[in-house]
């Protein structure tokens, strides 16, 4: 009796519209808590980004639809660095996600400079010696650093601005450098790539992929405050800079 | 002559695992009868052909590939040469220890809108007389034919619609089979059962929450006991002496909001010592009081006789996953002492009857709060392991803090009802360890590092040996030392405890890892003639 009546409750709910995100004011400050708890550290507390994405404003490329919203929020975006929030209930969800459209009820602030000049400083820059970006599908530059096809919807235009001048500051995951120093031999610098118990692998500067054994090395150096990438502070004019953030800010995931 | 020994045979044949043989499992170290190897927890064996000095030649002699694609957690039992193993999400399965033919394999229907909070895995089978017990995910106990494989009885232990599971390995003694529930998550009401192993009936029910007017219950505002789980995911361990059953019970629901449910929260996150022909409760001890952090006592209880303070000393053992390492006079369920035994910031240290002396503000807010242990605890279901011959008890350690959240607790059943929840604090490099800790004074003997919080548990031997899983290899580690002896890469994480049986003369050391069964013996050709 019991199954059948919550078979029947089943079927009731998968014919009904999804409901609306809620509206109340004591909603939206219950969300804007659990965003602040659970969502803010990457998508920064006013929600305009930083290792998130920028939330604050009126359209969200991977949520155009509010169940898209909360869907996003309930299971994370697989690939990416943004968890599903498995520890909240459906109505705590709604709640961050009725907040979250509040966000974007802010002024959509236009990332200053050009945009078209900007991808001339990037080739100019030398970005694309350690960066790539896909286009029509292919891939063209370095994969030394992070791709950056995407990095528009990833990465506000201050965590954009402060990767250029203070690269040290937020290194990504998987760009930690790390030294190995072996028993024998010369020691090797780079990226790691893995790490566990018994093993670590990196790649150098040049690109070499290297595996050790931990017991062959008698140090391993990890320094989380360091970036492969060198600071473009002085090495840009101001409007070099600004024209470089505004191209970066427009490579964004298509809607 | 011939028919006398063929009706012998016969008999035998029928009662395989007579209770006889499970209360004196220490007179055949080369089969491995129980959840932890033995009544006491200990997961100790005397088994010694492999040993410190030669078990660098352990090499892997076959495995079982399962394709389950949950978390394969099975700790395989071993009888005259049958090996009984359980493959989530539904199957038991019998194979033939020498040649790995399969004799049988159960293969359960189950619901597909189960409630579960960590995925539908199983931990083992139980086995009395001629017959293997097993709990399923959807929270049935089932008596299995040891030779076809056959359902003998099924019994429902409760609505699995309402969030009850059953992932835990039975226990069997005496004439029955004793077993705990999981669902902790689900505003479920805990419980330890015990079956008549012929006939399935309930012998008896021990409740871990209280009914209305009974002692303890009290300790839960308004209703709230209705609700409060207090779960018994984890096999306990039993002393035929006293004859009490061992157990622990887990985190009160919903777990990260105290609010709605005020007060000590009696018998959650306890061990309970429990007449094992009547189930009535002889003592308890509650390790955390109104916990707000998940932090279950499912650990299996490690009884041991122990010299402390001069006497020896009958008492059970927990590396709680509240972080504090606990000494318990298991006669009356008394503290003897504790102290940590990882990092925690919840508790200036625990009074003189082990009650905890919290800190301020270690409670769960909306916007997070930063707390260590994590809420998967210093240490969580792995089995612990006590070896006699070096007084130590190891325990897999998990070195990780988070923030913990507040959220709604409105219960509604069969719904996942935990008042909140955690996210890890990004700016901390959590680790693991194996530690061994000295049970008289509570220190830590030595420690052996591992790159993420530990996930396996642990077995060790006569052989001066320690085993466990070690992210993606199996290891042997000095049992008085710490050294790493050897290592095997599995190629897939281990998240189960080993075990270790012997035949025809030679040591076997199994273990659970990735989604197969890898059984290790020393190398033949240079096998030790022993």
């Amino acid at each position: 009796m019991r199954f059948a009546a919550f078979l029947f409750a089943a079927g009731l709910a998968a014919q009904q519209p999804p409901a609306p995100l809620p509206t109340s004011p004591a909603d939206l400050e219950q969300g804007g808590k659990l965003y602040r708890g659970s969502c803010g550290y990457c998508h920064g507390p006013q929600g305009d980004g930083g290792k998130g994405a920028d939330l604050a404003k009126p359209k969200l490329e991977r949520a155009s639809s509010d169940e898209q919203l909360v869907n996003v929020i309930k299971n994370g975006i697989p690939g990416t660095e943004m968890p599903g929030a498995w520890h909240m209930i459906d109505n705590e969800i709604r709640q961050v996600a009725a907040f979250v459209r509040t966000l974007g009820k802010v002024e959509a602030r236009p990332v200053p400079g050009d945009p078209a000049n900007g991808k001339q400083v990037y080739a100019s820059a030398g970005c694309a010696a350690c960066h790539a970006l896909r286009e029509q599908g292919r891939l063209t530059g370095s994969l030394a650093g992070p791709e950056l096809t995407v990095i528009g919807s990833r990465r506000n235009a201050a965590h954009l601005r402060e990767a250029l001048l203070d690269p040290a500051a937020s290194v990504p995951d998987g760009y930690l450098i790390v030294t190995a120093v072996p028993l024998a031999g010369t020691a090797v610098t780079g990226l790691r790539l893995s790490e566990d118990t018994f093993t670590l692998a990196l790649r150098d500067f040049s690109g070499r992929n290297h595996a050790f054994l931990k017991s062959s090395l008698k140090d391993i150096r990890k320094d989380p405050r360091k970036s492969s990438m060198p600071s473009y502070r002085g090495k840009l004019t101001a409007t070099q800079l600004q024209d470089l953030i505004a191209y970066l800010a427009s490579l964004k995931e298509p809607s | 002559m011939r028919l006398a020994i063929l009706l012998l045979l016969a008999l035998a044949a029928h009662a395989q695992v007579p209770y006889s043989r499970l209360l004196h499992s220490a007179k055949e170290p080369h089969n491995w009868l129980t959840y932890s190897g033995n009544y006491s927890g200990q997961r100790y064996s005397t088994l010694d052909q492999v040993t410190a000095a030669n078990v660098h030649r352990l090499q892997v002699d076959w495995v079982l590939q399962t394709y389950t694609t949950e978390s394969f957690e099975t700790t395989p039992l071993v009888v005259d040469g049958v090996m009984y193993l359980t493959i989530g999400p539904n199957q038991v399965r019998a194979i033939d220890a020498r040649t790995q033919a399969v004799y049988w394999t159960y293969t359960r229907r189950i619901p597909d809108d189960l409630r579960l909070c960590c995925g539908r895995v199983n931990r083992g089978v139980a086995v009395l007389d001629d017959m293997v017990f097993y709990g399923s995910i959807d929270a049935h106990l089932i008596a299995l034919d040891a030779k076809t494989g056959k359902v003998r009885w099924d019994v429902e232990l409760a609505d699995y619609k309402l969030g009850y599971s059953s992932t835990g390995a039975p226990l069997a003694l005496k004439d029955k089979v004793v077993t705990g529930m999981a669902g902790g998550e689900y505003g479920t009401r805990g419980f330890i059962d015990a079956y008549d192993a012929r006939t399935g009936k309930r012998a008896w029910r021990f409740r871990t929450i209280p009914e209305l007017g009974e002692p303890g219950n009290s300790t839960w505002a308004g209703d709230s006991w209705k609700t409060g789980s207090a779960t018994t995911w984890v096999t306990g361990a039993f002393d035929p002496d006293s004859n009490t059953i061992y157990w622990g019970s887990g985190n009160p629901g919903p777990d990260w909001n105290g609010d709605v449910r005020l007060g000590d929260n009696l018998y959650s996150n306890c061990f309970l010592a429990l007449d094992a022909d009547t189930g009535e409760r002889k003592w308890h001890f509650q390790f955390t009081p109104h916990d707000t952090h998940d932090w279950d006592s499912t650990h299996v209880p490690v009884l041991a006789e122990i010299p402390f303070r001069g006497a020896r000393r009958k008492v059970v053992l927990s590396a709680n996953r509240n972080a504090f390492f606990y000494v318990l006079n298991r006669e009356n369920g008394k503290f003897l002492h504790g102290k940590p035994y990882a990092k925690q910031t919840w508790a200036k240290g625990l009074d003189d009857n082990g009650r905890p002396i919290l800190n301020a503000n270690i409670d769960p807010t909306v916007e997070g709060n930063l707390i260590w242990p994590s809420l998967a605890g210093a240490t969580n279901w792995f089995s612990p392991a006590y070896n006699p011959r070096t007084n130590l008890f190891y325990a897999s350690v998990r070195e990780q803090g988070a923030f913990y959240f507040k959220g709604e607790a409105t219960f509604q059943p069969g719904a996942v009802f935990n008042g909140g929840g955690q996210r890890t604090n990004p700016d901390e490099d959590p680790y693991g360890a194996i530690r061994a800790l000295d049970p008289e004074s509570g220190s830590v003997k030595w420690e052996f590092k591992i790159h993420s919080p530990a996930n396996a548990g642990i077995l060790t031997t006569a052989g001066n040996l320690v085993f466990t899983g070690v992210q993606n290899d199996f290891a042997a580690l000095h049992a008085e030392s710490g050294k790493l002896l050897w290592r095997f890469r599995t190629g897939g994480f281990i998240n189960a405890a080993p075990i270790t049986y012997s035949l025809d003369g030679q040591q076997f050391v199994a273990v659970a890892a990735g989604r197969a069964l890898l059984v290790f013996r020393l190398s033949p050709e240079s096998s030790p003639t022993k």
